[in-house]
């Protein structure tokens, strides 16, 4: 009934606004999808809906009927239709794969869930009745910046990006193989739970313990090489019990607790389940793309991937921040030209474009380079220089001629050695 | 070997003058043991050259000494204007390559701090080189590849024996595109030998020698050879 109900308003108001402004497509009108498509093909021909002669003329046996219902109602009442026709086959489906898989069942229906909750009453913002709301987040972010914020641990970097934004927030980082991309994220984690964030990791490659050992190399500087090892670290087990006291969780699945890879409906499952305050992908191409047609080529995959992932970190506003390789053209060696750029990363355009930021980085001399690349929230192109001892985990930041935060540190950096003497 | 940061610090360059040596201070994240020990390493200089020796000069030498005392107090300039030095004498050990390299270290000595790991200065040893570039056609080595390059663009690069072997017409054919690349660039270089002007037309050719004896400062070293006095 709805259905008819919306054309009869629509040829009776003679505009089409309310199926363009909510979005409503042929798929809505189960019953009318003929009727629904002249309209709209009549619309794009002419420039106006058909009267009510015209049409007739075309459906002879389509009711005419008075609508005194709100506009409101006809959209929530199409779409909670809309969705259950969606539903029955998805339904369906999860009934059937219950009987052999439970774990299948449930991932299909995970999987599914965002397509079928997409399906709803569009509603804007009002940037003028709203705006004691955004005048609120603008005091929070003064006041208290750890509810809007996650501070990234390198102060240089918060200087630049202020921090990770809670929600609307993939934070892509881009680095060619063996530059230590993993501990970089693994560092930025780590600064996130210190300051008492619940913290989630997938790695696509590394066990859990060596990842833990990681962790414990970063949090209090041990030596990972004799962590690894075996070897004896001093208040190596003061620091473990220490730690084991702690409240907030810091998570890490790998594909063997999933049983595969990694798909964003999975992660969405662990965020929900732990409640989790900033997410770590380590890296898109080790996940599955859930909407992933037969030979759909890997980069259509990964724009699907970084597409979806932006989409849960806006739904649980929460950061994600991931890991992808650099191409072969993107290896550089020579200390003359940087971090690899946009251009250089995998399968690139689409996971850039998907990412709110990318940061790229590189191993140079003792330290490690770090630039910003993409940046919706600020200003671009700045790099950042760090003393890195991987081993232990220690980061201290190096000032550099020109670099976008401290390059007038330099001088003071050169007053600190007092020699009087000169070696050469 | 691809560069790899290693703290020594019985090896450090500033080990009997630093401030913050025997302290707390003195450790792997020093800022400038990092930096220098990229310059340093990346630069080709041996180990056993990188520390400098002192050098006293022949009676005959004197001058030529203080000159390049003074080319060394302003080395920054020197090599921000593009400026070359040619250094050279007709005999040997008298303290050439020493002060090629003197210069060179001196130079990272004023740079290392916000220089950010980049090279900026190599120290070539050219018939060494050569022989390296004739191997090259037949085996690929990395590193020598990456020296190479570096060559192209570092601020300074120190030519030392230039002119000291016989050059074929492939030696003398990639000395000058090094070192035409650099002119053009405006980057520094020194070059140190063993022949005076006439004898450099002779062993490197009108074009080369235009290069490196017209372009540059001519200093020349009088004094006996001093190696083991």
């Amino acid at each position: 009934m709805v259905e008819l109900q919306i054309l009869n308003k629509v040829l009776k108001e003679g505009n089409l606004s309310l199926i363009v402004s909510n979005g409503l497509t042929a798929d809505y009108f189960i019953n009318y999808k003929e009727e629904f498509e002249y309209i709209l093909n009549h619309y794009n021909r002419y420039g106006n809906v058909p009267d009510k002669e015209t049409f007739l003329s075309k459906f002879q046996d389509f009711s005419l009927i008075d609508v005194t219902e709100s506009d409101r109602y006809l959209i929530e009442t199409i779409s909670e239709e809309y969705l259950y026709y969606k539903s029955v086959p998805v339904v369906n489906k999860i009934a059937e794969l219950l009987k052999t898989d439970a774990n299948s069942a449930v991932e299909y229906m995970l999987s599914k869930i965002p397509e079928l909750t997409s399906s709803r009453l569009i509603e804007g913002v009002d940037l003028v009745k709203d705006a004691k709301l955004r005048f609120q987040a603008y005091k929070d972010r003064s006041t208290k910046p750890e509810t809007s914020v996650i501070r990234t641990g390198f102060a240089e970097l918060d200087e630049i990006l202020f921090g990770w934004e809670m929600g609307e927030e993939l934070v892509t980082i881009v680095g060619r193989t063996n530059q230590g991309k993993s501990w970089l994220l693994l560092e930025f984690l780590k600064s996130a739970w210190k300051q008492n964030k619940r913290v989630g990791l997938y790695s696509g490659e590394m066990s859990a313990n060596k990842i833990g050992f990681r962790f414990d190399s970063l949090m209090n500087h041990f030596s990972n090489t004799n962590l690894v090892r075996g070897i004896d670290e001093p208040e190596y087990e003061d620091f473990i019990n220490w730690l084991s006291s702690r409240e907030n969780s810091f998570i890490v699945v790998t594909q063997k607790e999933l049983g595969g890879r990694a798909t964003v409906s999975k992660i969405n499952s662990l965020i929900e389940k732990y409640e989790l305050d900033i997410f770590g992908i380590d890296q898109y191409s080790l996940m599955a793309d859930e909407r992933c047609s037969k030979g759909d080529p890997l980069r259509l995959q990964l724009a699907h991937i970084t597409e979806d992932l932006f989409k849960t970190s806006t739904r649980y506003r929460i950061p994600i921040l991931g890991l992808v390789q650099a191409n072969r053209s993107g290896a550089k060696y020579k200390d003359e030209e940087g971090t690899p750029e946009l251009e250089h990363v995998k399968e690139s355009d689409d996971i850039t474009h998907n990412s709110s930021r990318v940061l790229s980085m590189r191993q140079t001399g003792a330290g490690l380079e770090l630039s910003i690349k993409k940046n919706r929230e600020g200003r671009v192109g700045d790099t950042l220089t760090y003393f890195w001892d991987i081993d232990r985990g220690q980061f201290k930041y190096i000032p550099v001629h020109g670099d976008a935060v401290h390059g007038q540190k330099v001088e003071q950096v050169k007053k600190e050695f007092k020699d009087g003497a000169d070696v050469f | 070997m691809p560069y790899e940061y290693q703290f020594r610090r019985e090896l450090c360059w500033y080990i009997q003058v630093c401030n913050k040596a025997r302290t707390d201070e003195c450790y792997p994240g020093c800022i400038r043991y990092m930096e220098m020990d990229y310059l340093m390493q990346t630069s080709g200089i041996p180990r056993n050259k990188q520390y400098a020796i002192k050098l006293t000069p022949s009676v005959e030498d004197v001058h030529s000494f203080e000159f390049l005392q003074s080319i060394k107090e302003d080395i920054v300039n020197f090599v921000r204007n593009g400026e070359s030095l040619y250094l050279y004498s007709e005999n040997f050990g008298n303290g050439k390559t020493s002060w090629a390299l003197k210069l060179l270290q001196k130079y990272f000595d004023e740079v290392w701090c916000g220089n950010g790991f980049k090279s900026r200065g190599v120290f070539i040893h050219v018939p060494t080189f050569l022989t390296k570039i004739r191997e090259g056609i037949s085996k690929k080595d990395v590193e020598f590849e990456e020296l190479k390059e570096r060559l192209l663009y570092v601020d300074l690069v120190v030519w030392d024996d230039i002119a000291a072997t016989r050059l074929t017409d492939f030696d003398h054919s990639n000395l000058l595109t090094y070192i035409d690349t650099r002119k053009l660039k405006g980057l520094s270089n020194i070059y140190t030998g063993n022949l005076n002007e006439q004898q450099m037309v002779e062993a490197l050719g009108n074009r080369l020698k235009s290069r490196v004896w017209n372009d540059s400062v001519i200093v020349q070293l009088l004094g006996e050879d001093r190696r083991g006095t």
